[in-house]
């Protein structure tokens, strides 16, 4: 090996922002065992996008969940940061989704009884910022995602694309390095499915972040730098669009 | 979050739910209603009872008794002695002594068979005597036999052979305090002191000699203290007649009677925190004392106890509205699962969803107290004018005396238990909340 590739090699290691060893997930219901994931290894660096990819209940949204915190593994290890999440207790797990994660669902879980800018708002509110930078910024966001007109509305009073997007407006406000996106555009039609990825792509390659995205979607998979497909729990093939990145590995 | 924040969202949650949240309150109002309408009671009770045991007697003296029992040789005497130690303790204004005679004044066939006190003149001031006319009383005023007499005493002179008569009672049908029946400090009324009243009463023999006494003044008729029913005059001017009497009569003093040169001695104590103090100082000088900031203090202990009984019903009333509170709150958490479970998954740290929690239960106790303490403040007016137009008369401890006091310790302090018992009744509520599973919340659509 030249000691250029290893130079590479470290350089690639220090990018990596998610390593997940041998991950298992066992659900028991009643007296039967349900294996939601059979033995997961990856690697998510800086800047990508990252697609998981696979039919229904192949497990997708089981390892999102574990990968945000909200799930404990039933064995192996996810570490995050540099920082072993699957040993972190609710209230440290609470904290550090605060401080590096950023959330888009399928059912775009607004609060109904606030308007578009304060829901956007939420995860500064919890970090503690002030009143007129929360807001300034809050409103910046809903301009990116082109709702400047639909600032004070309730989540009821706005289509399923503007929720998403106000969902957006709020994954990214308080610039988080990470994500996480469980089948953001499962509930939107062919045309603002689009739309909304292109915004979500344009804004994580803007800031270098990293996404993960769940879809059983090849149109959305195509938006993916790294796309893992996965199937009864495992990982059956790993891509990347990225011609050099992938040789590399 | 900043707590400002944590406020502003359990105030919104309010505002959501006005129907539930005013129905809450509304418990947590008739709770404390409950609660300090009974105190207040009891306080009512309280103060009239520490009324009237100071319109017996003074709540700053302690009375001076002999103490029997143990060796005769070191039995004390009520005598000048103690008169000067006790005098000369610390927190003592004066030690009042006094000699009691048994005797009569005698005017016509009426007599008055009424105790005969003799005072200190030179301490009149301590003596709390205050004529009804207002006048003031002085030292001179008692010399050359001059006397003082109870306002109702004044009602009491009767023919032995006729009976007590409705003259007799100082008060008329309807329980009022009578004016007096005719002018006793008047020459003409010719009393004149006895001290041996069988003559009168039938007992034969000579007609007892009367000694010349002048009254110089009726006493205060709100006094319904020690000397409320006797005649009152200067203990030498009293010893005076007195040896006048024994000559005559040829009576021989008890000489062991002789050694305690006074019936009585009261001492007047600066304050009435100092009252206690005092009573033991004087009790490790080998005597026995009482006073009525003893009685005061055992009253004090039993109202204590009937406040209790009276505040563990007005209790009940404010456990239904704790439950209330706790019922509340948890249907909120069902309600909201799917909030709280956003916003834990957005990274909200539990500790601020479990002050929001339990801030919301606060603020429904400390609202629910506020409009109880504000409502009871007018029931409590209502019923002391209910009682003052003698609606409620049956009630009340005597005239002008309020059925129901709210002190400002019971109007904070209810405050204060409606807040705690909301925030306790919220604990359980925001544990729930904390405890909910966010995936859970945010998967079930
Ligand atoms: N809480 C649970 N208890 C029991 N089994 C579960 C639970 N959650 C998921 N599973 C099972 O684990 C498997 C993987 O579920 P998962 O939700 O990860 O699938 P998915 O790939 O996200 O599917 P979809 O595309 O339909 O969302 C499924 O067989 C599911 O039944
Ligand atoms: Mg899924």
């Amino acid at each position: 090996m030249s000691d250029k590739t290893n130079e590479n090699l470290i350089a690639q290691q220090q990018d990596v922002v998610i390593s997940v060893k041998n991950l298992h997930k066992v659900y028991t219901v009643g007296t039967e065992r349900v294996i939601a994931l059979a033995g997961v290894d990856m690697q998510i660096r800086r800047g990508e996008i990252c697609c998981l990819f696979g039919q229904s209940g192949s497990g997708k949204s089981t390892l999102l969940n574990m990968l945000a915190g909200l799930e404990k593994p039933t064995t192996g290890e996810i570490t995050i940061f540099g920082k072993r999440i699957d040993k972190m207790t609710e209230t440290q797990l609470a904290d550090f989704r605060r401080n590096n994660f950023g959330f888009i669902f399928q059912s775009y879980n607004l609060l109904p009884a606030l308007t578009a800018l304060e829901n956007v708002e939420m995860p500064l509110i919890f970090k503690g910022a002030a009143p007129e930078t929360r807001k300034k910024q809050a409103i910046k966001m809903l301009h990116y995602v082109g709702l400047k007109d639909r600032i004070k509305h309730k989540p009821t009073q706005m289509s399923g694309g503007q929720q998403q997007r106000v969902g957006i407006a709020r994954a990214f406000v308080a610039r988080p390095p990470i994500v996480f996106a469980d089948e953001p555009t499962g509930n939107l039609d062919t045309h603002t499915t689009y739309e909304v990825m292109d915004m979500m792509s344009a804004i994580v390659k803007k800031r270098n972040a990293t996404m993960i995205i769940v879809t059983h979607d090849d149109e959305i998979a195509a938006y993916g730098d790294h796309i893992i497909k996965i199937r009864d729990g495992k990982i059956v093939e790993e891509s990347w669009r990225d011609a050099s990145t992938a040789a590399a590995e | 979050m900043s707590f400002l924040d944590i406020l502003k969202m359990a105030c919104g949650n309010f505002l959501r739910r006005k129907a539930r949240t005013l129905l809450t309150v509304a418990g947590v109002v008739i709770g404390t209603m409950a609660v300090v309408i009974m105190i207040s009671i009891g306080q009512g009770l309280e103060r009239g009872y520490t009324e009237q045991i100071q319109s017996w007697s003074s709540l700053t003296q302690i009375e001076v008794h002999q103490s029997y029992g143990g060796d005769a040789d070191e039995q004390k005497y009520l005598d000048d002695e103690l008169i000067k130690e006790l005098d000369a303790l610390e927190h003592v204004e004066a030690a009042l002594p006094t000699i009691s005679r048994y005797g009569a004044l005698v005017k016509g066939r009426e007599i008055n068979d009424t105790g005969i006190i003799g005072i200190d003149v030179s301490k009149l001031q301590y003596y709390n005597l205050e004529l009804d006319n207002g006048q003031e009383l002085t030292p001179e005023m008692f010399a050359g036999s001059g006397y003082v007499i109870g306002y109702r005493s004044v009602f009491n002179f009767y023919n032995p052979k006729k009976g007590w008569g409705e003259n007799n009672s100082p008060y008329d049908d309807e329980g009022n305090l009578k004016e007096l029946p005719f002018d006793i400090t008047a020459p003409e009324s010719k009393i004149k002191l006895v001290f041996d009243t069988g003559y009168y009463w039938g007992g034969g023999g000579s007609k007892p000699k009367g000694y010349n006494v002048n009254c110089v003044g009726v006493l205060d008729r709100t006094n319904q203290g020690n000397y409320s029913y006797s005649v009152v005059m200067d203990m030498k001017e009293l010893e005076k007649i007195y040896a006048k009497y024994a000559k005559d009569a040829g009576i021989e003093e008890d000489k062991d009677e002789k050694k305690n040169k006074y019936n009585s001695i009261n001492v007047q104590v600066d304050d009435m925190k100092n009252v206690t103090a005092v009573q033991k100082e004087i009790e490790a000088l080998g005597y026995n004392t009482w006073s009525s900031t003893e009685m005061l203090e055992d009253v004090k202990e039993q109202m204590g106890m009937i406040q209790a009984v009276l505040g563990g019903i007005g209790a009940v009333a404010f456990l239904v509205a704790a439950i209330g509170i706790s019922n509340t709150m948890v249907m909120s958490t069902y309600e909201r699962t799917r909030e709280i479970g956003i916003m834990k998954v957005l990274g909200c740290r539990l500790s601020d969803i479990m002050t929001l929690f339990l801030l919301e239960a606060a603020i429904i106790g400390l609202m629910g107290g506020v409009v109880g303490l504000v409502f009871s403040y007018g029931l409590s007016m209502l019923m002391n004018m209910l009682s003052d137009s003698g609606m409620l008369a049956m009630f009340s401890m005597g005239e002008g005396i309020p059925i129901s006091v709210i002190p400002i310790w019971l109007a904070i302090c209810s405050v204060g238990f409606s807040t705690l018992v909301g925030v306790i009744s919220g604990f359980y509520p925001a544990m729930r909340a904390t405890k909910l599973s966010a995936l859970e919340a945010i998967k079930n659509e």
